[in-house]
């Protein structure tokens, strides 16, 4: 199962360490695979470096795409966290 | 028999080690690519795993000690570094590399993990970019284990030890074991550096800034760091080895001494008491506040959360840290001065590409960096207002030249009333407001300050500087920095009565607070506060309970009508033989 969706960066600094610590701690307990594309990058979401190497500012938009059994939840809880600044402001 | 040979630098952090030198080069690791069999791949696997494993326990307890010693804000700087380790993408190209290229592990690791630190350099977003420098810390780390390598890292220090580097990060500092690093002695760095303020905050004595002493280095048996006088001593010989061994004993036995009045009152013999309380800038630090016996925090250095972290602290980071102080420290009050930075900082963090002042002394700095942005002062103004409602907190502000200053300052303090009612948040909206008075005009026009403001805090080191128009760190010039100077005392002297005149206290925050042979004027002169390092709070203590008040005002008075300024020291000198013999040894 494949799914898709799109998140909005509100952090003042942009996906920097701690949001993108606290994002790839929350994509970690799913068994999907899940990836986050921004302009011609793509980076597994699990990956703290690769969030990082993304470099999401504030107010970008960044796609979601989870694909396995619970990417459809993956996906709705990633948003709850971007909407809540990655729980850091 | 090498000679004794004598290094200067900047004193750092005050204290006086001996010991044996470790010398810590952070060696850059760079290692050759082997091609492995197949059926070795399995054992680089395993080396790899390991090598993991350990860092990740290394970083760990650096992290916990971090928390311990400085406080949970900063542990964070390590965070990043250990998710990286656990990072499974990673993990599994450096693992595809030695299965399908048949790389040796340290090989394949250091490529995957140089290629992310590119990325990362390359980045538009600064707070990003300062990431690739933790990234080339945890590749070196990694290595290191890898090679297994025991030179360079600070867990090998067997017995206790003076480091000596060509500079050192904060993380390198904390993991160690307090008593196996006894002095710090950097080629790099000034009293501003990570280094002096996390060397100050743990009480290890150090000297910064002495150029080139690494490559002298032989193989000496042991050297002296003197942190009082920012001076290095290598291959000591008898004599001079035996005077600081003597002179640190004498030290030990007069701090131990000065805790036991720890809980007594900063109160002259004819009963006038004033408030002596602590500069420091650092969670870690408040065991020394409580240790020393101060009254509160006279001067909370704010910019040290961004110094050390180098990325400008959120809210919520401010917020966390200005409760715990508070908290700590209540009911006695704690100052917190808004950042005070200069704007070489500032200008990294706002990326002003090409932004040089000719004259950072002069430039931008200090209050004029904070209301130049808004966002950014605000942020801190709803920082400390929240945590009024936690303790006993007052504020005030560096580097104020003008009244239309203050009057800016107190409209944006308004404007955080306005959000913080409008959020229905609970503060203190009667928490003291005061000022610095650190620049000559702002002594000058005291009594139109004074109408607006709650308190003054006298920063006698940049009064001294802006006065006398003189760069104390100028080697051809820095005897013209005189403490004494007829025209610093005429300064002082208007703050103190344009305040006392107002009704509202008066303090002194800078170095000149620390000085004995000062003391006794400071008090004839009228102040209502002196502000120092915890480290000598118990011997200024214990100056101000042996002395008269109404004799220090006769002194006051009689050292005013002097010219010059080696009249006013050799009188004060006098006054002490008189009145404090057993002080003036020390």
């Amino acid at each position: 199962m494949k799914k898709t969706g799109e998140i909005v960066i509100k952090n003042e600094f942009g996906l920097h360490a701690r949001p993108a610590a606290a994002l790839v701690s929350l994509t970690s307990k799913f068994d999907s695979q899940i990836f986050l594309i921004k302009d011609d990058t793509k980076v597994n979401a699990k990956s703290i470096l690769g969030v990082l190497v993304l470099a999401a500012e504030n107010g970008s938009t960044v796609q979601v795409e989870a694909e396995g059994e619970d990417a459809e939840e993956a996906i709705s809880q990633i948003k709850e966290l971007a909407d809540n600044h990655f729980g850091t402001e | 028999m090498t000679e004794q040979k004598r290094y200067s630098g900047i004193n750092a952090s005050p204290g006086i080690a001996i010991g044996p030198v470790v010398k810590f080069t952070r060696e850059r690791i760079v290692v050759n690519k082997q091609n492995i069999n197949a059926d070795e791949v399995d054992h680089e696997y395993r080396r790899l795993n390991m090598a993991l494993r350990r860092t990740r326990r290394d970083l760990r307890s650096i992290q916990e000690m971090i928390a311990r010693r400085v406080g949970d804000n900063y542990a964070e700087m390590v965070e990043a570094q250990l998710l990286s380790l656990n990072d499974e993408a990673v993990i599994e190209e450096v693992r595809t590399r030695i299965k399908d290229q048949r790389e040796n592990a340290e090989y394949a690791f250091q490529q995957v993990l140089a290629g992310y630190r590119e990325q990362l350099e390359n980045s538009d977003n600064m707070y990003i970019r300062d990431r690739a420098s933790d990234i080339y810390d945890v590749k070196q780390r990694v290595l290191r284990h890898l090679l297994t390598r025991d030179g360079g890292l600070l867990e090998d220090v067997e017995e206790p030890s003076i480091l000596v580097t060509r500079e050192l990060n904060p993380s390198d500092m904390i993991m160690r074991d307090r008593s196996k690093v006894i002095g710090l002695v950097s080629e790099t760095g000034g009293r501003a550096s990570h280094m002096a303020i996390l060397a100050r905050a743990m009480q290890i004595p150090a000297v910064v800034g002495v150029d080139n002493l690494l490559d002298q280095l032989g193989d000496e048996g042991s050297i002296i760091v003197d942190g009082y006088h920012g001076v290095v001593l290598t291959n000591p010989d008898q004599e001079t080895k035996e005077q600081f061994r003597g002179e640190l004993q004498h030290i030990r036995e007069f701090e131990e001494s000065l805790y036991t009045h720890k809980n007594l009152p900063a109160e002259t013999k004819d009963g006038y008491r004033i408030t002596l309380s602590s500069n420091i800038g650092l969670p870690g630090e408040l065991e020394n506040v409580h240790k020393a016996g101060s009254e509160g925090i006279g001067l909370y250095r704010t910019e040290y959360l961004y110094l050390v972290k180098n990325t400008f602290p959120t809210e919520e980071e401010q917020f966390g840290e200005y409760r715990q102080i508070a908290e700590s420290v209540a009911p006695d009050p704690v100052i917190f001065r808004s950042f005070d930075l200069g704007g070489d900082k500032i200008s990294a963090s706002m990326e002003i590409e090409g932004f040089k002042e000719s004259n950072p002394f002069l430039g931008y700095r200090a209050i004029r960096i904070c209301l130049d942005n808004p966002e950014l002062f605000k942020t801190q103004l709803r920082a400390i207002y929240r945590a009024s409602a936690f303790g006993n907190i007052k504020l005030m502000f560096p580097m104020i030249s003008a009244l239309e200053e203050v009057m800016q300052v107190k409209e944006f303090i308004r404007e955080v009333w306005e959000e913080l009612d409008s959020q229905g948040t609970d503060y203190n909206k009667d928490i003291e407001i005061g000022t610095l008075i650190e620049i000559p005009s702002a002594a000058l026009i005291a009594d139109s300050l004074a109408e607006e403001l709650d308190f003054f805090s006298i920063g006698t080191n940049d009064l001294i500087q802006y006065a006398l128009a003189v760069d104390r760190g100028n080697d051809r010039v820095s005897f013209l920095y005189k403490n004494l100077h007829p025209s610093v005392l005429k300064l002082i002297t208007m703050t103190i009565e344009a305040g006392h005149s107002h009704d509202i206290w008066v303090g002194m925050c800078g170095e000149m607070a620390a000085d004995p042979l000062v003391i006794p004027l400071l008090l004839g002169l009228g102040l209502d506060e002196l502000s120092v390092s915890p480290i000598v709070l118990p011997k200024i203590k214990e100056i101000v309970r042996e002395l008269d008040r109404e004799k220090c005002q006769h002194l006051a008075e009689r050292v005013l009508d002097f010219k010059t300024e080696a009249d006013i020291e050799r009188y004060l000198r006098q006054f002490m033989q008189e009145h404090l013999p057993e002080q003036m040894n020390l």
